[in-house]
């Protein structure tokens, strides 16, 4: 679904050499997994991710979408590619302020010049929780709320990879729990489609098929089907 | 305190430049009226008396522009900067402090710009004078002149309009819940004031009694009272505009589908929803278009031909509020700039091309251009069944006026919203959603 074959990123410095945030890193996301990457802080695993969803260009190296390489792609295509198969979750600032929750759940589609039914829009609101909050612009929804209205908007539109960068780290711990079900349910779905998460919430990555831990741009440890204990003591060890 | 002023002053410049534009761009206005009133004053005899007429009728459509011009660009410049005022009360900064800091914060802006408007009027002063009086060999044999004592008063308006102005919106800034700055602010929508209730009925009955003078008033002298018609009441529906301008937005721009173009649906919820930010560019743009057609209708009504206006003439009697009305909406465009490229980032992140950004930016900078060219027409329109009904002849003389001067905004809006989204398209999504 997503391959990553040796992909550096550098910052330019304010003075001397660029700082590498990113050094060769490679790894695959199979069609269905759900991933989390945590790492300490500065270690490049939001960086990763917006590497990853060709948000941000890499200065070496290669990412494979679907079998498409990103870095060979115009700023059309990749804009194509993310509303065709792309969704993001972010941490804060998810929704367009001018649109209401249900137009903000069927922007994509409406980009991608796709028919999407007011009943599929409203299915997705209701799978979240917030159907009744469908007319509500972004500043009426609580933080929690947003998160969940960005997931619906994921859940509609059925993208292949949802990206999402620290989707629980300005929530409290019930809605978090929430937000964490949806993301879950999106890999659990049956239909191959893969979540990469940010966070910071250890916790939150042992709900993760697999766990990536970076320290200083590369991956430390990876982990498969960890308990929250061996997140926290892999973490541990890369700090 | 005065690091805090300062500093925030530089933080926020886009935001503070584009208010230290307007200051400085009525004071220049207003300095070169207060010129001519003091040339008038220095010259005496009927040169005075022909000076005092057409600097008193300059001086009036200046202070209407200023007043709705700079009360907006003065309200954008707090509401836009809520998030921080929130902030500062989370660190412990007491909401009276707050008031004190944005109060203080527009007196340094108007006080340094209105300094500024004056200093830059001083050149132009001179060939300003000699072109609007080109047709007037008595008046343009006079030596213009601007001292201290003409400048001052001109400085002490803009200061305590701009101050004034943004008064109220200080007090908003105060009582900014410190929540809100966790959360996706949204500048509140505008809201009927007392002030905006008094200051629309005030004009509204200046109208009227403009209006009940008519009939007594010869042909001769009915243009000046028919001229100042049009952008009073671009003034009356300036100040009810929350009442009505996010609704007509939404009923005109349903025109086009939203089915036909993401770009234009973008845009009309963009321009409809932020009614602070849309208010304070479509105001001025009124007042530029009321301006130019309602001088156009007035002369049309009195049955003098379009062309009896020169050039110079109209420069003189309006060029400088025109001036300062499209800037000041082409300033309320630039300020906003920074909340756009959000929103820009999230289109992009959503799937929107570039090309679907850049236009749904032009759309925005049509809305605004069409809702106060319809607002506009419509108080020119008023001009002219008013001119009809007391002078007897109907004209449209003020309709091309008002669509050129349309035109020219919309070009100088274009260019301030789309340069922008070109650079904001060149940031990188994720640094411009992180979070503050």
């Amino acid at each position: 679904m997503v391959e990553v074959e040796n992909l550096t990123k550098s910052f330019p410095a304010a003075r001397g050499r660029p700082v590498p945030v990113l050094r060769g890193i490679s790894l695959q996301v199979p069609p269905g997994q759900f991933l989390a990457v945590v790492g300490p802080s500065g270690s490049g695993k939001s960086t990763l991710l917006y590497c990853m969803s060709a948000l941000e260009v890499a200065t070496s190296g290669r990412v494979r979408i679907l079998g498409r390489d990103t870095g060979g792609l115009g700023r059309g295509a990749i804009a194509k590619l993310r509303r065709d198969h792309l969704g993001f979750v972010f941490q804060s600032y998810n929704l367009i302020p001018s649109l209401t929750a249900r137009e903000n759940v069927a922007l994509p589609a409406r980009l991608a010049r796709r028919r999407i039914s007011g009943a599929d829009v409203d299915r997705a609101l209701a799978e979240v929780g917030l159907a009744e909050r469908a007319s509500y612009r972004p500043s009426a929804l609580s933080g929690g709320q947003q998160q969940r209205v960005a997931i619906a908007r994921v859940l509609a539109v059925r993208p292949d990879v949802v990206f999402a960068d620290e989707p629980t780290g300005a929530l409290d711990t019930e809605s978090g729990a929430q937000v964490l079900d949806l993301l879950a349910g999106v890999a659990r779905s049956g239909q191959d489609r893969s979540v990469v998460m940010v966070t910071h919430d250890l916790e939150a990555a042992a709900r993760a098929d697999r766990v990536l831990v970076l320290r200083d741009g590369v991956i430390h440890r990876e982990l498969i089907s960890p308990r929250a204990d061996d997140v926290f003591a892999a973490v541990a060890g890369a700090s | 305190m005065l690091r805090l002023i300062f500093s925030d002053l530089v933080a926020n410049a886009r935001v503070w430049l584009g208010a230290l534009l307007i200051a400085a761009a009525t004071a220049t206005v207003g300095a070169i009226v207060a010129g001519d009133i003091e040339t008038a004053f220095a010259a005496g005899g009927n040169e005075a008396l022909a000076l005092y007429g057409i600097s008193g009728t300059v001086a009036a459509f200046t202070v209407i522009t200023a007043l709705v011009v700079v009360g907006a660009v003065t309200n954008l410049t707090v509401t836009l900067q809520q998030r921080g005022y929130a902030l500062w009360q989370l660190v412990g900064l007491r909401p009276t402090l707050v008031r004190l800091v944005v109060t203080a914060q527009l007196l340094v802006v108007s006080i340094v710009g209105s300094v500024l408007g004056c200093l830059l009027a001083l050149p132009l002063l001179k060939p300003l004078f000699r072109y609007a009086f080109t047709g007037s060999p008595e008046l343009s044999a006079l030596s213009p002149r601007l001292t201290p004592a003409g400048a001052v008063p001109v400085i002490l308006f803009v200061t305590v309009v701009i101050t004034l102005g943004g008064f109220r919106a200080a007090g908003r800034a105060a009582h900014t819940p410190p929540i809100q700055s966790l959360r996706e602010v949204e500048p509140p929508d505008r809201r009927m004031t007392v002030a905006r209730w008094m200051g629309g009925l005030v004009t509204l009955a200046l109208v009227a009694a403009i209006v009940a003078t008519l009939p007594a008033t010869g042909l001769d002298t009915m243009a000046v009272p028919l001229m100042l018609l049009s952008p009073l009441l671009a003034g009356v529906l300036a100040a009810f505009g929350p009442l009505f301008l996010a609704r007509l937005v939404r009923v005109w721009t349903s025109l086009v589908p939203a089915t036909a173009s993401a770009a234009w649906f973008l845009a009309r919820n963009s321009t409809a929803a932020n009614a602070a930010r849309s208010t304070a560019t479509i105001s001025p743009l009124m007042v530029a278009v009321a301006l130019a057609g309602g001088l156009y209708a007035a002369n049309g009504a009195v049955g003098a031909p379009s062309g009896a206006l020169s050039t110079g003439s109209v420069v003189l009697l309006v060029g400088g509020p025109l001036l300062l009305a499209v800037l000041g909406a082409v300033a309320t465009v630039f300020m906003s700039s920074r909340r756009r490229e959000r929103e820009f980032a999230l289109i992009t992140a959503a799937g929107g091309t570039p090309a679907l950004v850049l236009t749904a930016a032009a759309a925005e900078a049509v809305i605004y251009v069409a809702t106060a060219l319809l607002l506009g027409l419509s108080a020119v329109a008023a001009t002219t069944v008013i001119g009809a009904w007391a002078a007897g002849v109907w004209t449209v003389a003020g309709a091309l006026p008002s669509l050129t001067i349309a035109t020219l905004a919309l070009v100088l809006l274009l260019a301030a919203t789309v340069l922008p989204t070109i650079v904001a398209l060149r940031h990188e999504v994720p640094r411009v959603l992180a979070p503050e």
